[in-house]
């Protein structure tokens, strides 16, 4: 049986330096606003900001392992970045079944990332189960 | 629920899933008009109307569809 509409998981995770600088080798992404800290500063944020891919990372980390899980295939993940997430910040992701369809063996989920009071992101997944 | 009701909903449906598809969703379109139509996109695109229209399907049922006539009548019962 598939994972039922209102099965939810929730993700706590920092994104450090350490990651940062390793994504900004693997993506090859030098922004000003992801290192610069002068400049995030300057354009009025509090620091730089976390990359968005290093986000869709932990989401990755949510599906491939827990939601649906290490047998399922992905077929679709958007997201909306709503604030910034700062390095050296806690943030959560819970992802949560919103419609599950046994005909199509596919679950579509809503997720959301949140930093205390603040949302940070939202996004929809749809991942593929195997018979 | 009316053709002129029903056709409208599947319709949006077909926008999401089919972007690239600007052409007349019909009785008679099949995935022979739309490239886009392959198994995988199929699969989404049930798994749309089932969420839009709050009805659910059976595997064989989505299996044994031709065209959107067809889909439509399928709908019709469930609603």
């Amino acid at each position: 049986m598939l994972p039922q509409p209102g099965h939810a998981y929730e993700h706590r995770f920092v994104i450090d330096q350490a990651m940062m600088d390793a994504f900004a080798q693997m993506s090859d992404d030098h922004s000003a606003i992801h290192q610069d800290e002068d400049y995030a500063k300057s354009v009025g944020y509090d620091g730089v900001i976390a990359y968005g891919g290093i986000m869709m990372a932990q989401l990755s980390h949510v599906v491939g392992n827990h939601l649906p899980g290490d047998k399922g295939v992905s077929m679709h993940w958007s997201i909306d970045y709503r604030a910034p997430l700062y390095v050296g910040e806690e943030a959560v992701l819970r992802l949560e079944v919103a419609h599950a369809s046994e005909a199509a063996r596919m679950i579509s989920c809503k997720f959301t990332i949140a930093a205390g009071d603040r949302l940070i992101a939202t996004g929809k997944t749809q991942s593929l189960l195997p018979a | 629920m009316t053709d002129e009701e029903l056709y409208p909903r599947l319709t949006e449906c077909f926008r999401a899933i089919f972007d690239e598809y600007e052409g007349e969703v019909g009785p008679r379109t099949s995935a022979a008009d739309i490239e886009q139509w392959d198994s995988l996109a199929n699969v989404q695109l049930m798994v749309m109307i089932e969420q839009e229209l709050g009805i659910r399907f059976d595997t064989e049922e989505i299996a044994s569809l031709n065209n959107v006539g067809e889909l439509a009548e399928l709908v019709r019962t469930k609603l």
